[in-house]
C-alpha cells in the first residue's frame, strides 16, 4: 500500500503529467469514437462474440495448454511451460546463452516487465534492446512503461529529444519524424547485429500452436524474422482455441488500443525449431478458479480502460507504482501479488472501464467484489461501526442531528480532507424530515 | 480496395498486367530487393539494376500478396519476406483476382495455411509514440506502394 | 400512476433538503400524491461501495420493508446513484427468498426523477422560464447504470429563454463516496480536471447535475477556486424556473 500511495503522490506533485496523460489519452478515445461511428455499425455484436471466445478460452484453458503444447512440438518447435517468474528467467536465459555476445532484441511485453526478465539477463551480462520506440526511450531512462500500449505517453518531445542528446547524441530537434529516424537507424543496426530476439505474444491459437503479434512498428517482425532463434514468452491467459477466433478479436484489439482499423503488421508464427516458446502457467492458471479472476483473464490488453479511467487520465501508469495499471491493472495486480489489496479503491467506480471494453469484463464491479474481501483492513473500526449502525432508523436520525447540530469547527476537523480543498462539508440547520414534518403540519392547518 | 489502401497511407497504382509496371519500378530508388518467388515467375525482375547484394542495402523492395482485404487495406504477404520489411520504399503486388471482402476472409486463409509463416500488412510502418503524433516510417518502409494488377503473371 | 413515495438520499436529508421539497412540489403539481416514509435511513450506498457488502444488507432489508408498506405505484428518487443501488445493486445481497421477491416486486417501480417526470408528468401542465447559460454535467450512475442520458435533457428544453450548451464527453467528478475523502488530492484533482473541461469556451452560468453526490463535490470546489458559476440540482433549477399560474 505505501508503494501505490507514494506513487501516487509524486504522480500528483508532477505538474504536467496530468495535461501529457489526459492529452494522450484523449487522442485516441476520440479517434477510436469516429472509427466505431465510421467504420463498425456491428461494433456491439462484435463485442458479444468476443467476451464469449474469451470466456470460453478461460473455462478450457487447461485444455487449450495441452493441446497447444502438442501443436507446437508436433509442428517442429519448442515449448516450456514454466510455473513463476523464476523459472521463467531461467529457462530464458538457457536457450540465449550461446547467443549472449550479441545485442538481444526485443519487442514489447508486458509479461517480461512483471518478471523482470530484461534485469535479470542485464545483470548476467547481456545486452537486451528494447525495440519498440516506446520502450527504447523509457529504457534510456531507466523507467517502466506507464501505460500498456503507448509505454512513453507520460513524456512530451521535449522530454524525449533530451534523452536522445544526452544518451546517444541525438539531433536537436523536437520534431518528432526527424527523431523517430534516428531511433530507426539507431536499432536497425542493433536488429541486424542482433542473433536472438524476444517477443511476447497478442494471441496463442491453440490449434495450430501459432503465435499470433500485432504491432505498427515492424520491430517485431524485424526482431522474429531475422535473429537465428527467437522466444516469444507469454502467460496462459494468451491462449484461444482456434484461428478463426482472431476475427473479432483482430479487429476490436487495434480500434481499441489504437483507434486503428487494422495495426500495420499482424504476424502469425507457426511452430519452428528456430523459435521457442515460453508459456507461464503458475498462478494465473489458478485465478481461474476466482470468479474475479476468470473474467479478468479474458483481458486482451487493449488498454481501452486505461484510457477512458478519470483516476488513469490523471496519474498515468505510474501514479499505480505497479506494472499493469488503469482499471484492468487494479483487478489483475492484487490477484497476483496481495500486497496490492488497496488498489482498488483508488477509483471513483464510474463505470466508463465496464462501458469500455471490447470483451465485455465488468471491471468496476470487480473493483468492488476486490474491495469487499479487503475491506476489513482498510477501514478503521469506528466506521464499520457506523455503518452497521445507520441502517437503524433511530439510529440513523439521531446520528445525522448529531452531526448537524456539531459546531462548525469540530465538523471542519473531521472531515479534514474534504474541507481543506472542497470547502466545509454541507450541511443544513433542518432536516428533511423536519422540513416535511412541518410542511404536513402546515397544510393539515390550512 | 483503393480507399481502403490510400485509408492506410498506401499510394495505390492500376496496372493491365506485369510487362507495364517495368517503367515504373525502374523509377524507384535503387538497389532492388526482390522476393524469392517472384524471382521465378518474373525473370525480367534482372533488369531492375542494381540489385541489392545484401537486403540491408536495398532501398526498394518488391513482393507478391497473397491476398488483399478489401474493406481494411490489408495485404498478406509470406512472413519471410524482407522485400516488404527492410527497405524504405515497399513495392506490393495485388493481383485484382486475390482481393477479397473482408477481414474474416483473411483469417480464414490464414487458418487453411497454420504452417506458414504469414504476415498481414496495413500501410507503411508507423509510430504514434511521440505526443500520439503519427509517423510513418518507424523501423519498417516507409512507404507501401500497392500495385493492382488487372491480369497476373 | 398515483401515489407517489419520495426515496430520501442522506445527503438531502443531511444537507440540501429543499431539493426534496421542490421535487415533491414539482410531483403534486404534476397530479401525484406524494407520500414519504419517515423513517427512511440511508441507501446504503457508503458501506456497500467501500466494501461493506453484508453490512449493506440491514439497510436494504429496511428500505423494502417500509416501501412495500406504502404500497405505492411509484418510488422516485433525486439520486441516480441511490436508485441504481436499489434498483441494482441490492440483488447482489444476500437477500432472503421473501427479501428477493419484494425487491422483484419494487425494482421496476424505482425511478430517478429526471427518468420519472419525464416519462410520467404531464409537460404540458407546467410553464418553465428562465434566463441562462446552463450547462448539464452527467453523473456517472444516472448514465452508465440506470442508462439514463435524453431524459435531463428533455425536461431542460422545456425551459424557455435558456441555452443549454451541448455536453462534452462524460467523465466522472471525482465524489465517488468514500474515495472522495480517503483519496482527496485526487479526488479533487479528477474535479477541476472535470470543471476545467465543462468550462472550457463555454460561457456558462449555471452548472446542471441530478446528483446530489456530484452537487457538492463540484460546488465545493467551484467556490474554493472562486469561479463564478452556480451550480445547482436539476430539481432546485426547474422549481426556480416554474412560473406559477
Amino acid at each position: 500500500m505505501n508503494k501505490t500511495r507514494h506513487a501516487l503522490e509524486r504522480a500528483l506533485c508532477d505538474p504536467d503529467l496530468a495535461g501529457k496523460v489526459d492529452r494522450a489519452t484523449g487522442i485516441t478515445l476520440r479517434k477510436r469514437e469516429t472509427l466505431i461511428r465510421d467504420s463498425y455499425p456491428d461494433w456491439e455484436s462484435l463485442r458479444e462474440s468476443a467476451s464469449e471466445i474469451r470466456s470460453r478460452s478461460v473455462a478450457l484453458l487447461p485444455d487449450l495448454v495441452r493441446i497447444f503444447t502438442a501443436s507446437v512440438e508436433a509442428g517442429g518447435g519448442n515449448i516450456t511451460i514454466v510455473e513463476d517468474y523464476d523459472e521463467l528467467c531461467r529457462v530464458v536465459e538457457e536457450i540465449l546463452r550461446p547467443y549472449r555476445d550479441r545485442p538481444i532484441v526485443k519487442g514489447k511485453s508486458m509479461l517480461t516487465e512483471e518478471t523482470g526478465l530484461r534485469d535479470f539477463l542485464g545483470m548476467r551480462g547481456y545486452e537486451v534492446v528494447e525495440t519498440d520506440l516506446g520502450e527504447f526511450i523509457i529504457q534510456l531512462l531507466d523507467q517502466s512503461p506507464s501505460h500498456i500500449t503507448a509505454p512513453a505517453i507520460h513524456l512530451s518531445r521535449h522530454d524525449i529529444s533530451r534523452i536522445f542528446r544526452e544518451r546517444l547524441g541525438g539531433p536537436d530537434t523536437t520534431d518528432p519524424q526527424i527523431l523517430t529516424r534516428f531511433a530507426r537507424t539507431v536499432l536497425r543496426k542493433k536488429f541486424l547485429k542482433a542473433q536472438a530476439g524476444i517477443t511476447g505474444a497478442n494471441f496463442l491459437v491453440a490449434e495450430s500452436g501459432t503465435v499470433v503479434l500485432l504491432e505498427n512498428e515492424a520491430n517485431i517482425r524485424l526482431s522474429s524474422t531475422l535473429p537465428d532463434v527467437v522466444i516469444s514468452i507469454a502467460g496462459v491467459e494468451k491462449l484461444i482455441e482456434r484461428t478463426t477466433n482472431l476475427s473479432p478479436l483482430l479487429k476490436l484489439l487495434p480500434a481499441s488500443a489504437t483507434a486503428q482499423i487494422q495495426n500495420c503488421y499482424t504476424s502469425f508464427l507457426p511452430p519452428d525449431p528456430r523459435r521457442h516458446i515460453v508459456l507461464l502457467a503458475g498462478k494465473r492458471m489458478s485465478l481461474r478458479e476466482d470468479p474475479v479472476g476468470s473474467e479478468i483473464l479474458k483481458c486482451i490488453r487493449c488498454g481501452a480502460c486505461l484510457n477512458t479511467c478519470p483516476v488513469f487520465r490523471l496519474v498515468g501508469g505510474h501514479g499505480y507504482g505497479t506494472v499493469y495499471s488503469g482499471p484492468m491493472g487494479a483487478i489483475l495486480t492484487p490477484l497476483l501479488s496481495p500486497e496490492h489489496r488497496s488498489l482498488p479503491y483508488m477509483s471513483s467506480l464510474c463505470g466508463a472501464c465496464t462501458d469500455i471494453c471490447p470483451v465485455h469484463i465488468p471491471l468496476h464491479r470487480l473493483l468492488l467484489e476486490l474491495r469487499s474481501r479487503s475491506r476489513k483492513d482498510f477501514l478503521s473500526s469506528s466506521l464499520f461501526t457506523l455503518f452497521r449502525a445507520g441502517a437503524n432508523p433511530r439510529a440513523y436520525g439521531m446520528g445525522t442531528s448529531i452531526f448537524r447540530k456539531l459546531p462548525n469547527t469540530i465538523r471542519r476537523r473531521l472531515l479534514g480532507p474534504w474541507t481543506r480543498k472542497r470547502g466545509t462539508f454541507p450541511v443544513s440547520p433542518e432536516s428533511f424530515r423536519e422540513k416535511w414534518r412541518r410542511r404536513k403540519r402546515e397544510r393539515n392547518h390550512a | 480496395m483503393r480507399e481502403a489502401l490510400e485509408r492506410v497511407q498506401a499510394e495505390v497504382f492500376s496496372f493491365a498486367d506485369i510487362p507495364s509496371i517495368v517503367n515504373f519500378l525502374s523509377s524507384l530508388p535503387s538497389p532492388y530487393l526482390i522476393a524469392e518467388e517472384l524471382k521465378s515467375i518474373l525473370p525480367w525482375t534482372h533488369t531492375l539494376r542494381p540489385p541489392a547484394l545484401h537486403p540491408q542495402e536495398a532501398r526498394t523492395g518488391l513482393s507478391l500478396a497473397r491476398l488483399g482485404v478489401k474493406t481494411t487495406g490489408t495485404l498478406l504477404v509470406p512472413g519471410t519476406d524482407t522485400a516488404s520489411l527492410l527497405p524504405e520504399t515497399s513495392v506490393i503486388l495485388l493481383p485484382k483476382e486475390r482481393i477479397v471482402d473482408a477481414l474474416d476472409d483473411l483469417v480464414l486463409y490464414v487458418a487453411q495455411h497454420a504452417r506458414e509463416h504469414l504476415v498481414a500488412i496495413s500501410g507503411p510502418s508507423r509510430t504514434a509514440d511521440i505526443e500520439k503524433t503519427l509517423v510513418l516510417g518507424a523501423h519498417g518502409p516507409e512507404r507501401l506502394i500497392v500495385l493492382l494488377l488487372d491480369q497476373y503473371p | 400512476m398515483k401515489r407517489i413515495a419520495l426515496f430520501i438520499p442522506c445527503l438531502i436529508d443531511l444537507s440540501m433538503p429543499d431539493t426534496g421539497l421542490h421535487m415533491a412540489d414539482l410531483l403534486e403539481h404534476a397530479g401525484f400524491t406524494v407520500v414519504c416514509p419517515e423513517n427512511q435511513t440511508c441507501c446504503g450506498q457508503p458501506a456497500f461501495n467501500t466494501g461493506f457488502r453484508e453490512e449493506g444488507l440491514p439497510y436494504a432489508r429496511h428500505f423494502l420493508e417500509i416501501f412495500e408498506r406504502e404500497a405505492v405505484d411509484a418510488i422516485v428518487s433525486p439520486s441516480g446513484s441511490c436508485t441504481a443501488m436499489v434498483k441494482i445493486h441490492y440483488g447482489e445481497l444476500s437477500l432472503t427468498q421473501c427479501e428477493r421477491e419484494s425487491w422483484n416486486r419494487l425494482r421496476d417501480h424505482i425511478y430517478e426523477f429526471c427518468e420519472f417526470f419525464s416519462e410520467f408528468a404531464p409537460l404540458e401542465q407546467f410553464t418553465f422560464q428562465g434566463a441562462e447559460k446552463i450547462l448539464f454535467h452527467d453523473p456517472c450512475h444516472l448514465l452508465r447504470e440506470l442508462g439514463v442520458e435524453e431524459a435531463p435533457r428533455r425536461l431542460l428544453a422545456r425551459v424557455a429563454g435558456i441555452d443549454l450548451f451541448p455536453s462534452p464527453p462524460a467523465r466522472c467528478c471525482g465524489f465517488g463516496g468514500t474515495f472522495s475523502v480517503k483519496y482527496p488530492d485526487l479526488s479533487v484533482k479528477m474535479t477541476d480536471t472535470r470543471l476545467d473541461e465543462l468550462l472550457q469556451n463555454r460561457d456558462v452560468d449555471t452548472l446542471l447535475t441530478a446528483d446530489p453526490s456530484c452537487l457538492i463535490q463540484i460546488r465545493g470546489r467551484a467556490r474554493e477556486r472562486g469561479l463564478s458559476i452556480q451550480c445547482e440540482h436539476i430539481i432546485d433549477f426547474l422549481h426556480r424556473c416554474w412560473v406559477h399560474e
